[in-house]
């Protein structure tokens, strides 16, 4: 595959998964629940579907796929923020959502890479 | 304006995942080698820093369209949580499981205390 090639794909890939969280996130938002847990659900969802490519090893597209979309649906920026907020006004509810990113994710990865393995 | 912040989200998205990817290439190594995993750290400390500046000094200075562009679009891809536990599991699989503790404690510690070190004052 060309560089150029890459770049679109990649591009593209990052494009779907932002607009896939966000998506989640105005669903929650609309439906009065908190943004902060529609973020756990992108992150499982990200480790889910790279859980999935790493165990199914689709070689050179583990990495297109793996990095371009789920690393996009997937973040971080958003979980350190909302949990520091957390810290500061219900420390429990902050133990409770980073809880759900790190026990979801590696769950959700889990199963992902028994899923990728009989794919 | 729904249109232009979902437009703006999907260009954030796309430079962001770019930029990750690129400083990847560029710096880093193999899937899982220590290079990648310290551009990850790197990547993910730096954009909850930027994350946690936006919405400190963003809200009356930016228009919520462009806000929601570098914040979920840009920032959000840039940074990932799919890569940090991905490398949890398979460094704990190759059994070095202190090793992949050690790399999703790090990343939150440093991420969450980044933030928590600029953020303004909170609204629940």
């Amino acid at each position: 595959m060309s560089a150029a090639m890459t770049i679109l794909i990649v591009g593209a890939l990052g494009a779907v998964g932002a607009l896939i969280r966000y998506g989640i996130h105005e669903g929650f938002h609309r439906a009065k629940r908190s943004v902060r847990v529609a973020t756990v659900w992108s992150n499982a969802l990200g480790s889910l579907g790279l859980g999935i490519i790493v165990g199914a090893d689709w070689g050179p597209w583990s990495l297109i796929v793996g990095a371009g979309l789920f690393g996009a649906l997937s973040t971080l920026s958003t979980l350190a923020v909302d949990v520091a907020e957390l810290l500061t006004i219900d420390r429990r509810q902050a133990l409770r959502v980073v809880s759900g990113h790190v026990i979801g994710g590696l769950l959700a990865f889990g199963v992902g890479f028994a899923l990728g393995l009989v794919l | 304006m729904r249109f232009q912040t979902t437009l703006l989200v999907a260009i954030g998205g796309a430079l962001g995942a770019l930029s990750r990817v690129g400083l990847s290439e560029l710096l880093g190594g193999e899937a899982i080698s220590s290079e990648t995993l310290w551009v990850t750290l790197a990547i993910n400390t730096v954009g909850a820093l930027l994350l946690a500046l936006l919405r400190r000094f963003g809200p009356g200075r930016l228009q919520p369209a462009i806000s929601a562009g570098i914040g979920y679009g840009f920032l959000g891809a840039f940074t990932t949580w799919s890569a940090v536990i991905g490398a949890t599991i398979v460094l704990g699989g190759g059994g070095m499981i202190w090793m992949g503790t050690l790399y999703l404690l790090g990343t939150l510690i440093l991420g969450v205390g980044i933030a928590w070190l600029v953020r303004g004052e909170v609204a629940s």
